[in-house]
């Protein structure tokens, strides 16, 4: 009894434990350049919304984040992933497209004005490089639309200030 | 006699503790900049309007235009317009390797000039026009390095 006592009191010899981490490992390596493969040194970032679909192209330009405005087969318009509604003409202008892109232009010139203001960034350099950013539109149109949406676009935003017009396309190796 | 016992090697055990840290931030890096969809982009300006003191030039510009209808492409050059050639489409598709060469002809006998100007009909569709745009901003041979043609890509009409 006492023995049998003594058995249970005595300390079991606790095992290390190992854990194996090799297949965690494969895992992380296999991850790893799939990534690397697919890392953009590009800054734009961009969430195509439903029924569009990109035209394609052999260019390599990589593009810069800027004001984005899609619009999709079905002509609904979308500025930076905010729908504004469909697509509605007044001649050669689109009114409620119009309208956004003045606010935005509004707002990003006072932005400018006050890094203009700020004594960290009074380096020509930098204030070019932001004054000329407030220019530029990143346009997403799906291939089917025709040209004249595609001219009624482009005027409405260089009349709202967004003069240079980037036209996104995917890469033919997509 | 003393017998000599080896004194069993005690396992080294591969520390991967610092490897799988930096393996993980390195991952989380990647998937902050990871995108999935190659995209690029090819710029076009508004035409502006500026007046400046013009260098005079002997040579008269070239005023590149290029005319998209439906059923065929229409290079035009010069002040007044001149129709330099006409491309018919084959097949329903517009013929880039033709539009190609009359480009990269007119490119020799104008090194200096950058820009072209497309005046689409209203009805081309725009990957249509991408991939005009495509041909005339870049010749590409085989085996050799691509021939930077107009790069400057004029819409008319938008102001």
């Amino acid at each position: 009894m006492q023995l049998s006592k003594k058995l249970k009191m005595r300390r079991q010899i606790k095992k290390e434990c190992d854990v194996d981490i090799t297949s965690l490992l494969d895992i992380l390596v296999i991850l790893l350049v799939f990534l690397l493969k697919s890392y953009s040194a590009s800054d734009l970032r961009v969430d195509l919304v439903e029924n569009l679909s990109l035209p394609s192209s052999i260019t390599e330009d990589l593009g810069e984040m800027a004001v984005i405005v899609q619009i999709n087969r079905s002509q609904n318009i979308w500025v930076n992933d905010v729908s504004i509604g469909k697509l509605s003409r007044n001649g050669e202008i689109i009114s409620n497209l119009n309208e956004k892109l003045v606010e935005i232009k509004q707002q990003a010139q006072q932005e400018f004005e006050a890094k203009q203001r700020s004594p960290s960034s009074s380096e020509p350099d930098v204030l070019q490089k932001a004054e000329d950013k407030l220019k530029r539109i990143n346009l997403i149109i799906d291939e089917e639309l025709p040209y004249s949406v595609m001219r009624q676009v482009m005027h409405t935003s260089a009349l709202a200030g967004f003069p240079e017009f980037k036209f996104i396309v995917r890469g033919l190796g997509e | 006699m003393k017998i000599f016992r080896r004194k069993p090697k005690a396992r080294e055990k591969l520390n991967l503790i610092p490897i799988l840290d930096s393996v993980f931030i390195f991952i989380f890096f990647l998937l902050m900049s990871a995108q999935f969809l190659q995209i690029y982009e090819i710029g076009s300006d508004a035409p502006a309007v500026k007046t400046t003191e013009s260098i005079k030039n002997d040579k008269p510009p070239l005023n590149l235009t290029l005319v998209i209808e439906r059923n065929k492409l229409i290079v035009k050059t010069g002040i007044p317009e001149k129709v330099y050639r006409e491309i018919a489409s084959l097949n329903n598709n517009y013929d880039h390797q033709q539009l190609a060469q009359t480009l990269a002809s007119l490119k020799t006998a104008h090194k200096d000039e950058k820009s072209i100007i497309f005046r689409p009909d209203s009805s081309v569709p725009y990957k249509e026009i991408v991939k005009l745009m495509d041909s005339v901003r870049e010749l590409k041979l085989p085996q050799q390095k691509p021939e930077v043609l107009f790069n400057q890509i004029i819409f008319e009409t938008i102001i």
